[in-house]
């Protein structure tokens, strides 16, 4: 539910999410022309996630991410220019092409480098919350991960040391397999496979302060990250959100499988006769409509300002893409510099 | 009939183990392959659902449940996936498997066999890229084998199950669909490396991926008059001097290619047998071509830069002779 939040709030949120959906579409077109170099994986269908915590963060707290970290380095206002010129392995990219896809790095945003190692970025979260607390400033670290980290040992530890010392961290588990059903293990790449259902109970048995919130609710996400982030710097120490979203039925394989996100769904309420194995999809687990849906109901948007802002960010990420297609990949000197700070 | 395929020799390989002996089982999720090779996976993967365990994402967990059922009667094969995954997993695959033998005093063996697809696969970037090979070689008690070959895995993979030693399959994410071609050489025993190609001139050591390039090296030397040896490693523990004493005896000339980083490294190693055992038989200084040591950067052209491609060797090895 919006209404924790501004008219402007709001729409700045929404403006992000499309953003974000416009920026991994383009993402996907590229990939087929063989523009983005690695595997890579979308954040298509998280969009609420990121956007609502980023949207409750201050410059001087920390966020770190995973493999999937297209969304969040946008979401906490990343250039999209540099983003993708960076997915593209260009000289004028983020990391100067050094990165790629799956190490969104935006330093000057205090967003260091994303890990692709599954649950490899836990235990540096808790590091930075840790200097933070040293250094008594009034900040949090927060982390981003999937629900497949859980399987990982590093997680329990990460976890552990951030409730033991009560560092102010906001762990972000974000389950993007909502659908799947919650039993024992047996369940799928990805899908977690862990012995028990609830993945806020092992944060709760360590004492930390627990969420299960819907990732299509921008408004809910925003409420629980802002009450984590007022906790931590109030000194009681970590959260745990687990965040809930419904797996985008592209994100296997990442190919537009529901069509390039048309906004005038939001009102005409049609499902393509091509995606109609997707309906699901379109009527309920996209949180970009969703959010629109809601902007509508609301009266915080008219279609036309939906369409407007949609056409803004389209341009956009059409400029993001000319200017990564148009930078040149880096010397080949440049593969020898940066191993050593002097 | 023999697969000419890589990829397809290595699954029959592991299918001939697997059918030969019901307590030998898959450990991991990863499978031998990538996504656009599970097609040729899948039909083992199907005839022995039963006897695979996938696994959560948990590879220090599920690697240490291998030594375990190792010791307990069982020839587990750990597919970690990709090579840097391996470095989740280290402290039993370094830390516990290799020592166990030896510190029971040869009472309990830890019959183990970990398989992962390592090296520079082209825009993996830093943390995907890792040849952990040369680390692994500092694990006194672990045997690593190499193979490259269409017709040399199943003999290594039936050698190191024979053995009961735990053994570090490093494998290559690029030579899945490496077609052997010719007429192959006979598989030497374990711990010895094979002769490819004889020749006269140079001797060129590779293994994995760098093998291919070197065989591909030494075509183009051909061309151009000039006969290199071409020499297997095969297993990188134990490494064979032998064989490649033998070569430089004859060429005095050597180039080593491996794409791990340059120091401490296979061919740092095999450079070394130079200042020892083959003192003396070099008429010129080795060429060794590792990585650059910087992480693997994920840019197409910086990446490509820095590995040991065919070029690189061919001019490595012109640069001996005269
Ligand atoms: C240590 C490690 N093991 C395996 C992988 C391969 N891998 C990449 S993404 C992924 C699934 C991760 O699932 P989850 O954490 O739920 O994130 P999602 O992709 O669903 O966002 C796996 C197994 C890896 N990157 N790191
Ligand atoms: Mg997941």
């Amino acid at each position: 539910m919006l209404p924790v939040m501004s008219r402007d709030q709001c729409l700045e949120a929404f403006r992000k999410m499309l953003l974000i959906r416009r920026f991994e579409e383009a993402c996907i077109d590229a990939a087929a022309k063989q523009q983005v170099h690695g595997h890579y994986h979308v954040y298509i269908g998280q969009e609420a996630t990121g956007v609502g915590v980023m949207s409750v963060l201050d410059k001087g707290d920390f966020v770190h991410s995973t493999h999937r970290n297209h969304g969040h380095l946008l979401a906490r206002g990343a250039d999209p220019d540099r983003a993708l010129a960076e997915i593209f392995g260009r000289a004028t990219g983020y990391s100067g092409g050094k990165a790629g896809t799956l190490h969104g790095c935006a330093p000057d945003l205090n967003f260091p480098l994303s890990s692709g190692i599954v649950a490899g970025i836990l235990p540096i979260s808790t590091g930075t919350a840790y200097a933070l607390k040293y250094r008594k400033l009034p900040n949090v670290s927060v982390v981003f991960f999937g629900d497949g980290a859980m399987e990982e040992g590093a997680a329990y530890e990460a976890l552990n040391l951030a409730a033991l010392w009560k560092l102010p961290v906001i762990f972000v588990c974000e389950n993007n397999t909502a659908e799947v059903e919650r039993k024992p293990g047996g369940a799928q790449y990805h899908a977690p496979n862990m012995s028990i259902v609830e993945l806020t109970d092992i944060a709760r048995i360590m004492g930390m302060n627990t969420g299960i919130v819907d990732g299509l609710d921008m408004g809910a996400v925003w409420t629980a990250a802002r009450d984590a982030r007022e906790r931590a710097i109030r000194g009681e120490g970590a959260t745990f959100l687990e965040v809930r979203t419904h797996t985008w039925p592209g994100g296997q394989y990442p190919t537009l499988v529901t069509g390039r996100t048309d906004i005038r769904h939001t009102w005409n309420g049609e499902v393509p006769a091509e995606f109609s194995k997707h309906e699901k999809w379109f009527r309920r687990n996209d949180p970009v409509l969703s959010i629109a849906r809601e902007l509508l109901t609301l009266g915080m948007a008219k279609q036309a300002e939906i369409e407007k802002l949609d056409a803004e960010v389209t341009r956009a990420i059409n400029e993001a893409v000319k200017f990564a297609n148009e930078s040149p990949f880096p010397p080949v000197e440049e593969a020898l510099t940066h191993v050593w700070p002097h | 009939m023999t697969e000419t395929m890589f990829g397809k020799a290595k699954v029959k390989a592991v299918g001939d183990l697997m059918r030969a002996d019901e307590n030998v089982v898959i450990i991991g999720g990863a499978g031998f392959g990538g996504l656009l090779h599970s097609k040729y996976v899948k039909p083992l993967f199907d005839e022995f659902d039963s006897r695979i365990l996938r696994t959560p994402i948990a590879e220090l967990g599920f690697c240490g449940m291998a030594v375990g059922a190792a010791i307990a009667g069982l020839y587990p094969i750990v597919t970690i996936g990709t090579g840097s995954f391996a470095f989740e997993a280290w402290p039993q695959i370094v830390n516990e498997a290799p020592n166990i033998f030896y510190m029971s005093d040869g009472k309990v063996k830890v019959p183990v066999m970990f398989q992962a697809l390592g090296g520079i696969r082209i825009s993996g970037a830093a943390q995907h890229s890792a040849r952990p090979q040369a680390m692994l070689m500092q694990a006194a008690g672990l045997q690593i084998i190499a193979p490259s070959r269409a017709s040399d895995v199943g003999p290594l993979l039936k050698a190191a199950r024979e053995s009961e030693r735990p053994t570090f399959w490093i494998d290559h994410a690029l030579l899945f669909e490496e077609q052997e071609t010719g007429t192959p050489v006979k598989p030497p025993p374990l711990g010895k490396a094979a002769i490819v190609r004889p020749g006269k001139d140079v001797t060129i050591v590779g293994y994995s991926i760098d093998l291919i390039r070197c065989v591909k090296a030494a075509v183009e030397l051909a061309q151009q008059g000039i006969d290199a040896e071409v020499i297997d490693l095969r297993t990188l523990s134990p490494l064979d001097a032998d064989t490649i004493c033998e070569s430089v005896g004859k060429t005095g000339r050597l180039v080593v290619a491996d794409e791990c980083y340059p120091a401490a490294s296979v061919a740092s190693e095999v450079a070394s047998i130079f200042t020892g055992k083959g003192f003396g038989l070099l008429k010129k200084p080795v060429q060794r071509l590792n990585f650059a040591a910087v992480p693997v950067p994920l840019s197409p052209p910086l990446e490509m830069h820095l590995i040991p491609r065919v070029d690189k060797i061919v001019a490595a090895a012109k640069g001996l002779m005269g």
